[in-house]
């Protein structure tokens, strides 16, 4: 029995331990929101229009005036009416300090896109009243706007906005589209070109003169000007006798005996004058002669 | 030299002709051939022409970095560290069955056989001068083997096929080899005389159509191919007229020749170039594409 008695002392114990540690845990929940809330000396809060006859989609203010006895910086928690039947084009807040406290102003620009006569309800302010220190509403004035236009009008505000919407759609994606495009022409700009074949030219080797000219002529010129120049030319006509192919060497001339072995070993020679160091041409071209006069 | 190689090896002039060559150029070469076919040998051969200092390195693939490069040891007597220089450090290096070792083993030769020193911890050591790394491999047996990674082939400067010996050279080679080995022929040459040789190669002069004509090979083995992936490097164009210019000094030559470029393009290219899967498929000889495109390009 006194066992069952510590067993239930046990649980009341731990039941009441969970219960305090949900009402702490709710009273700190509700206690930031009740924090948020500004403590003020509300003097004035009212709401006004600049004009009171407004065409549709012409664009007028709607002024929310607050002075409070505190020096604030800015209104929290002040919760604009409903805007149905109008087009919300911009909101401005400003605080400022004034003689006794602070006037605070919210001036919204507003088009109307519906034609009659509408009535803004009052604007809200959640504030702790600082007279009682409890939480309070205050609402402000309603506004009446009268918007004129015929039910054509409507339509055509409601077509302008519909145009006007479709215009900035546009807009954003021409600016989007150019932005891309100019990513994509950077984009490509640096991008490494592909490889391209191989764009060597081929040795350009020196034109054989062929208007009557012939091989004698060619030995003749090395003989009198033992050039470079003149050494391939000679090295290209004997080639060419051989039926030398592009890509043929001299060994693969010997190998497949393309003339006989004196003609090749010519070729050998002039090969020497084609390629040696330019100070040694004309020498290997005068040793050349011998076995191209045989 | 080539003199003294033959006499060791017997048969393989294409190969002992192309490690002259290489070793004159200053390059490394990679040797692959089927087992048997005195590729060793050929490396020993040269390392024993040359003189200087020569090591070898079975790669394995229980191989560390530091068997190569060389590590840092605690020196109880002295209570510091020494550096315990790798085999690496020789005049001469085979590095036989390279493709039995991992890559990161593999890897620790790049920096040695491109920049000619070796980093072990804070230190840099020079590699002595000249340097020459000589690897074989053998493309059979692709079980337990490492393909060297691209970056280490377009270091070597040649790689050599070695070819089963005609009836004539096997008879050769056991007359040669059937009793006890004969003793390779020593100190031919100095290191002096290889720096001697390859700063004469250097020299010789090469026309700018030849230079052209390098350029050319090299560009084709870069057009698109239906059997290759990859074309070969800068570093081909100047292997090909290194490779060219000893040829032409062991023909006796200040100049190259077409000829000269032309025979030294396949060993050149053939490790350079990347087949795709085709040549497996369609059973193509890689070999045959080099030749191919070797004999596509105009003769100067």
């Amino acid at each position: 029995m006194a066992r069952r008695a510590l067993v239930g002392e046990r649980r009341y114990a731990f039941a009441c331990a969970v219960a305090l540690g949900v009402a702490v845990a709710c009273a700190l929940a509700g206690a930031p929101a009740r924090a948020q809330l500004l403590n003020l000396h509300v003097r004035s809060f009212s709401m006004s229009a600049d004009r009171a006859s407004v065409a549709l989609g012409e664009p007028f203010h709607l002024t929310i005036s607050t002075h409070v006895d505190e020096r604030v910086l800015q209104i929290d928690n002040l919760t604009l009416p409903d805007l149905a039947g109008f087009d919300s084009l911009g909101d401005e807040r400003r605080c400022a300090a004034s003689a006794g406290g602070s006037d605070c102003v919210e001036i919204v620009t507003l088009a109307a896109t519906i034609a009659g006569s509408r009535t803004i309800a009052g604007a809200t302010l959640d504030a702790v009243d600082a007279r009682d220190g409890k939480a309070s509403r205050f609402t402000t004035n309603s506004v009446v706007v009268e918007v004129t236009g015929t039910p054509g009008d409507e339509l055509s505000g409601m077509f302008s906005g519909f145009l006007f919407g479709a215009l900035r759609a546009a807009l954003i994606g021409l600016v989007v589209l150019l932005a891309l495009g100019a990513l994509l022409w950077n984009f490509l700009r640096r991008r490494p070109a592909p490889p391209t074949p191989a764009a060597v030219e081929p040795a350009s080797l020196p034109p054989v003169p062929d208007s009557g000219a012939g091989f004698r002529d060619l030995v003749d010129a090395l003989a009198r000007e033992p050039t470079r120049a003149n050494a391939l030319r000679v090295r290209h006509a004997m080639r060419a006798s051989m039926n030398a192919r592009d890509a043929e060497t001299l060994a693969d001339l010997r190998a497949r005996r393309a003339a006989e072995p004196a003609t090749l070993d010519a070729l050998a020679a002039v090969e020497r004058a084609a390629f040696c160091e330019d100070a040694r041409v004309a020498r290997a071209a005068q040793e050349a002669m011998p076995f191209l006069i045989r | 030299m080539l003199d003294a190689l033959a006499a060791t090896v017997v048969g393989q002039r294409d190969v002992l002709e192309a490690l002259l060559y290489a070793t004159i150029a200053g390059g490394h070469v990679v040797l692959e051939g089927p087992p048997g076919l005195a590729k060793t040998l050929a490396c020993r051969a040269l390392a024993s022409a040359v003189g200087g200092t020569f090591k070898r390195i079975q790669f394995t693939p229980d191989l560390l970095p530091s068997d190569i490069v060389g590590t840092r040891v605690f020196d109880q007597r002295t209570g510091d560290f020494a550096t315990a220089l790798g085999p690496i450090f020789a005049n001469v290096l085979l590095a036989d069955e390279i493709n039995r070792a991992p890559a990161k083993v593999q890897s620790a030769l790049l920096e040695g056989m491109q920049e000619r020193q070796v980093t072990i911890g804070p230190a840099t050591h020079p590699l002595p001068d000249p340097f020459l790394v000589t690897a074989t491999m053998n493309p059979l047996d692709s079980d337990g083997t490492y393909p060297l990674p691209f970056a280490q082939m377009d270091r070597f400067l040649m790689k050599i096929l070695v070819a089963y010996p005609s009836a004539e050279e096997e008879l050769a080679i056991l007359e040669r080899f059937g009793g006890a080995p004969p003793a390779m022929l020593s100190d031919i040459a100095t290191p002096a005389d290889l720096l001697r040789w390859r700063d004469e190669a250097r020299a010789v002069f090469v026309d700018a159509r030849i230079a052209r004509y390098v350029v050319a090979l090299v560009q084709a083995t870069r057009n698109p191919h239906e059997y290759l992936d990859r074309g070969a490097s800068p570093r081909a164009t100047l292997a090909l007229v290194a490779t060219a210019r000893a040829r032409a000094l062991c023909d006796g030559r200040t100049f190259v020749v077409p000829d000269d470029v032309r025979a030294s393009a396949p060993p050149v290219f053939r490790h350079r170039l990347a087949f795709n899967y085709r040549t497996l498929t369609e059973n193509v000889d890689p070999e045959s594409i080099v030749t191919e495109l070797i004999a596509g390009v105009t003769v100067p």
